[in-house]
């Protein structure tokens, strides 16, 4: 897992984004000699709970503890905690709580008729990882889909959200770049195995009743998606080639209104 | 049993010369489907596909074609129907209406060119170029043959814009497969079906 997060001579979906930002932002998060560390966030150790419960239950405890709750004022409770550390060194730690939300959440997508059926772990296997080279731009790339369904020929990504309805799922998709996502993996697939692959997103609900729906972009939609990642690699392959990561343009830009507020 | 076949598919194109099937024919037609599709001659999208082969019937009486050429040259891409652009190129060359197509290319751009019989007028098909391949986003579509084979896209696009122009009739209102998959379908609902018919 780790040996796909610190080869920075691929570029990601997740490192598009920044350059869609701007270079220097990208540069910030993955190339600065002085970075710091990268951070986790109570949402981002769930999301990560939430994708191996789902996808590879059998590796989870290997990757995840749960606190039991205990009261650390005490010197029992002191131990307890000392011991607990101790046995779980290296993995990321849940509270009761936090690991109750993600059980809901993947016991809601393996009840689903549906969900659990694209995600058959005997159809397909999880958290492949497929590094390419685009044919336009030469940047090496990668990225790791959540789920290959072989038997299915379907890439499957699993999206906790606030609302799986489809109207604002859309927005969801537009706001977090889905779309740019599903472009670049479904490429990434053609590129390497010369076959289609559609991207579907399984969107499950982090609140009760844990609702889940599942979706798959229209042409439409993939297409505005490979034509920003498109560009977004070109504008890493220029960065790079010049090793110049700028941020925004240093001359006075003219400002609207966004088209919602006019 | 197989003559029988034969003979019935004959009958069948010879019997209904004016539009598409009707109630009346339909029971015939459907008999002929079904003992086509019991095929394993014909491509295997419509082999035991009795619907699949009915349409592709009622196609072939539509434009005089034989059932079983039509089976080979029409392609379902994102769920529509269309025609693969060599038999948009046979039916044209052999239509009786032009001379053979020619086509007028510089590598870049390209132009079908044919004689009309009827006039011995020279016409001219609408020009395709590479940069409104590019523009359209033809080009840049996953596995695009635009890159790997551009002269060969080039002809097929310009038969096809030909074809749109000067004999509708035998592209029935439909595209050629190369610009289904070029221009993509902007409903998903036949990839939705086919996608849950998987599950």
């Amino acid at each position: 897992m780790n040996e796909y997060h610190s080869d920075t001579t691929r570029i990601s979906k997740s490192g598009l984004d920044l350059i869609n930002k701007s270079p220097a932002h990208y540069w910030q998060r993955y190339l600065n000699p002085e970075r710091e560390t990268e951070t986790q966030t109570p949402a981002l150790l769930i999301g990560s709970a939430v994708h191996m419960a789902t996808l590879e239950p059998h590796r989870f405890a290997d990757e995840f503890a749960v606190l039991p709750q205990l009261d650390r004022r005490t010197k029992e409770g002191k131990a307890l905690f000392e011991q607990f550390t101790a046995e779980n060194e290296g993995k990321s730690i849940l509270t009761t709580d936090q690991m109750q939300l993600v059980e809901s959440i993947a016991a809601a997508v393996h009840n689903h008729p549906t969900a659990s059926r694209l995600i058959l772990q005997t159809d397909g296997a999880a958290e492949v990882p497929l590094l390419w080279t685009d044919a336009d731009t030469q940047a090496p790339c990668k990225c790791r889909p959540d789920f290959v369904n072989t038997r299915l020929g379907v890439l499957v990504d699993l999206k906790t959200t606030d609302n799986a309805s489809a109207s604002e799922f859309a927005r969801s998709v537009y706001k977090y770049r889905y779309h740019v996502q599903a472009a670049m993996y479904t490429d990434a697939w053609h590129a390497i195995h010369g076959s289609h692959a559609d991207f579907i997103f399984i969107a499950v609900e982090k609140t009760a009743p844990f609702a889940v729906a599942i979706y798959v972009l229209d042409d439409a939609a993939i297409n505005m998606g490979r034509i920003a990642y498109k560009e977004n690699l070109q504008t890493y392959m220029a960065a790079k080639a010049l090793d110049l990561w700028a941020a925004y343009p240093e001359q006075i830009q003219p400002l609207s209104l966004p088209n919602y507020a006019k | 049993m197989q003559n029988k076949e034969i003979t019935t598919t004959a009958n069948l194109q010879a019997e209904e010369t004016t539009t598409a099937l009707s109630i009346s024919n339909f029971d015939h037609a459907q008999r002929v489907a079904k003992a086509l599709s019991a095929s394993t001659m014909i491509p295997a999208g419509y082999q035991n596909n009795i619907p699949n082969t009915l349409v592709a019937l009622e196609m072939a009486h539509r434009i005089g074609a034989s059932p079983l050429m039509v089976m080979q040259n029409l392609h379902i891409i994102h769920g529509r129907p269309s025609w693969s652009s060599s038999f948009i190129i046979a039916a044209l060359n052999s239509c009786g209406r032009f001379s053979a197509l020619n086509f007028e290319s510089d590598g870049k751009t390209c132009t079908a060119v044919a004689t009309e019989l009827a006039t011995g007028n020279v016409i001219k098909g609408p020009t395709v170029s590479l940069e409104m391949a590019n523009a359209e986003g033809w080009a840049t579509k996953a596995g695009s043959k635009w890159r790997t084979m551009p002269d060969l896209m080039l002809r097929y696009r310009a038969a096809a814009f030909f074809g749109r122009l000067y004999a509708p009739e035998i592209l029935m209102g439909m595209q050629t497969a190369e610009e289904v998959a070029d221009i993509g379908s902007t409903d998903s609902s036949a990839k939705v079906a086919d996608l849950n018919s998987k599950l």
